[in-house]
């Protein structure tokens, strides 16, 4: 069947409302991708007091304190993280960053130093490396391995829970929640 | 003979258009750049993720620091101007690492690398979520430059389409100019002690 | 063939050779321009210390060079060392702060390679330099650290590179200053100690 060229005229320029949008999308189609997987992403929510096998290790949240903080309105929120090695091979390729989060949503990054009042307080915590690929080196099966993170939050923080995003093996966040304190 | 007429004609209309456009397109600069949020001295500025305040301005000649009991002391060609304020982070530790001071002119004096060790200075202080913190912030530039400047704050110069704060100094501006300030070491809650000599 | 037709060929024709030697035009034209830059190179002019350099970016003023056994700090080295200070001006001419001077001036003769990068002092500070500001031109001191066994150079020959600024650049239309060549040569003795004016 021809068509005569005035109503190929009109198929094309109505073809093109559709065609337009479906370019773009074909054009952003990997940002899109990048951005709904960087939402979604593989979190996995630990219950307080429970524990996880991630990269090679079993891992818990062995304890959190708080403590007073440098001023009325701070605290001092102490993280206990323990990896028990399952596969101390893969457990060595693992790095991890370790985040406090509350119900809100806000994110704090630990501290690179612990304060004072933690080495006074509980020094043998304190002396405990800090959660990277650092404490993991030379680890055995069945040792566990025992860090600690600490972090300043404003004391009207609520419903803390530590997440831990592993790089390396296995990029995936460990969210602990914790209830008792 | 027409027909080349018209279409000189027709031709020059789309030459126009097209000039206007390449002059009028928006550089890959302003493109890219941060998203301003106005606000004021004295007041509590808001961004999305951080917010600060601009407080008490100072102006000297020289600014006096104590490190390890020995006493260096900072002259300037122009003037110190030292901005004491408060930031808070909002949704996540961060650092603010880019300050500058706009002059009318156009022309930006960034944050001074002189007090990068001071405790309490912008760059060294890091901000945790819910806890605000005082921070010093210090430029050098000519007198002439200081009327009417805005204080510009970002968490970086170099983020694409970040946010930045332009605090309009307007009446906050003194006008004396201090001989000498010192900045002693203060305390947790307050790093510093300003003392005007 | 129709007549229609064929003056539509024509047509065609026509606007495939016009195209044509309009490309051929321009190829030739670049090919000429680059021809000549290369043949005439543009001619540094050589300036005498004291004369303040527009480099587009800086104004630079190169008052003297020395020799000291000391660095600007005052502080003495433990072992015995050299080293080779220049003294000059800055004027930042650009719209913010910067401490983009670091590679302004490089030493042509002799052998540029031959020493480390400067460490760059302010001299009102006696301390390493930060970012100059723009309308507060300051004092600056370059230190090249001569390790044992470099030669103590008699005279420099200094380069002082333009810098131009770019609305636009080729690559992203980002706005930014860009290396332009030499602005200027300096050529100046080394003398044993400062002679010039205490600071």
């Amino acid at each position: 069947m021809r068509m005569s060229e005035r109503s190929r005229y009109w198929i094309c320029l109505l073809a093109l409302v559709g065609v337009l949008p479906l370019a773009i999308v074909v054009n952003a189609w990997d940002s899109l991708r990048e951005a709904w997987s960087a939402n979604e992403g593989s979190h996995f929510v630990v219950e307080s007091g429970a524990s996880r096998t991630h990269g090679g290790a079993v891992w818990r949240l062995a304890d959190m304190k708080r403590l007073p903080g440098s001023s009325k309105e701070a605290r001092i929120v102490l993280a206990a993280l323990e990896a028990l090695p399952d596969d101390p091979s893969i457990l060595a390729q693992t790095n991890c960053v370790v985040r406090l989060v509350d119900a809100e949503g806000r994110r704090w990054e630990p501290l690179s130093m612990t304060e004072p009042t933690v080495r006074e307080t509980y020094p043998e915590i304190a002396e405990r490396p800090r959660c990277s690929a650092l404490a993991f080196a030379g680890s055995q099966r069945g040792n566990p391995v025992k860090m600690v993170e600490s972090f300043v939050v404003p004391a009207n923080a609520r419903d803390l829970s530590l997440s831990v995003e592993f790089t390396g093996a296995g990029d995936d966040v460990l969210l602990f929640k914790w209830t008792s304190s | 003979m027409m027909g080349a007429v018209r279409a000189v004609l027709t031709l020059l209309p789309a030459v126009a258009v097209l000039y206007v456009m390449q002059q009028n397109t928006p550089g890959y600069g302003e493109i890219t750049s941060p998203i301003v949020i106005q606000g004021k001295a004295g007041e509590r500025v808001e961004g999305r993720d951080f917010a600060f305040a601009a407080g008490n301005i100072h102006l000297a000649r020289a600014v006096k620091t104590q490190s390890f009991g020995s006493v260096r002391e900072y002259t300037t060609s122009g003037v110190w101007v030292l901005v004491e304020g408060a930031a808070v982070a909002k949704r996540e530790s961060l650092t603010l690492m880019s300050a500058e001071w706009r002059a009318p002119s156009g022309v930006r004096y960034a944050l001074s690398e002189r007090f990068s060790t001071l405790r309490g200075y912008l760059p060294t202080e890091r901000l945790e979520p819910g806890l605000p913190r005082p921070v010093l912030l210090a430029f050098e530039m000519p007198e002439a430059e200081v009327r009417g400047g805005t204080l510009l704050v970002a968490r970086s110069a170099l983020i694409p389409l970040g946010e930045e704060l332009w605090i309009d100094v307007g009446e906050k501006n003194p006008t004396d100019i201090h001989p000498s300030v010192a900045l002693e070491r203060g305390s947790s809650t307050m790093p510093w002690i300003l003392k005007v000599e | 063939m129709s007549i229609r037709q064929r003056s539509r060929l024509r047509r065609r024709l026509f606007a495939l050779l016009a195209a044509g030697l309009g490309g051929i035009a321009a190829a030739a034209i670049s090919f000429a321009m680059a021809v000549y830059d290369a043949a005439t190179p543009n001619q540094v002019p050589v300036v005498a210390p004291g004369e303040p350099v527009d480099t587009g970016r800086w104004v630079v003023t190169i008052h003297e060079a020395y020799l000291s056994p000391i660095p600007p700090t005052g502080t003495k080295p433990f072992e015995p060392d050299t080293f080779l200070v220049l003294e000059f001006d800055l004027d930042n001419r650009s719209a913010a702060t910067s401490n983009a001077f670091h590679e302004l001036i490089s030493i042509e003769k002799p052998s540029p390679a031959a020493l480390p990068g400067p460490t760059y002092y302010l001299a009102r500070d006696k301390w390493i330099a930060s970012a100059i500001n723009p309308n507060m031109p300051e004092r600056l001191i370059a230190v090249w650290e001569l390790s044992s066994g470099t030669p103590v150079p008699q005279s420099l020959q200094l380069k002082l590179r333009r810098e131009i600024y770019k609305q636009r650049d080729n690559l992203y239309g980002s706005p930014g200053w860009f290396e332009d060549g030499a602005a200027a040569m300096v050529e100046l003795a080394v003398t044993q100690g400062r002679k010039g004016a205490p600071l």
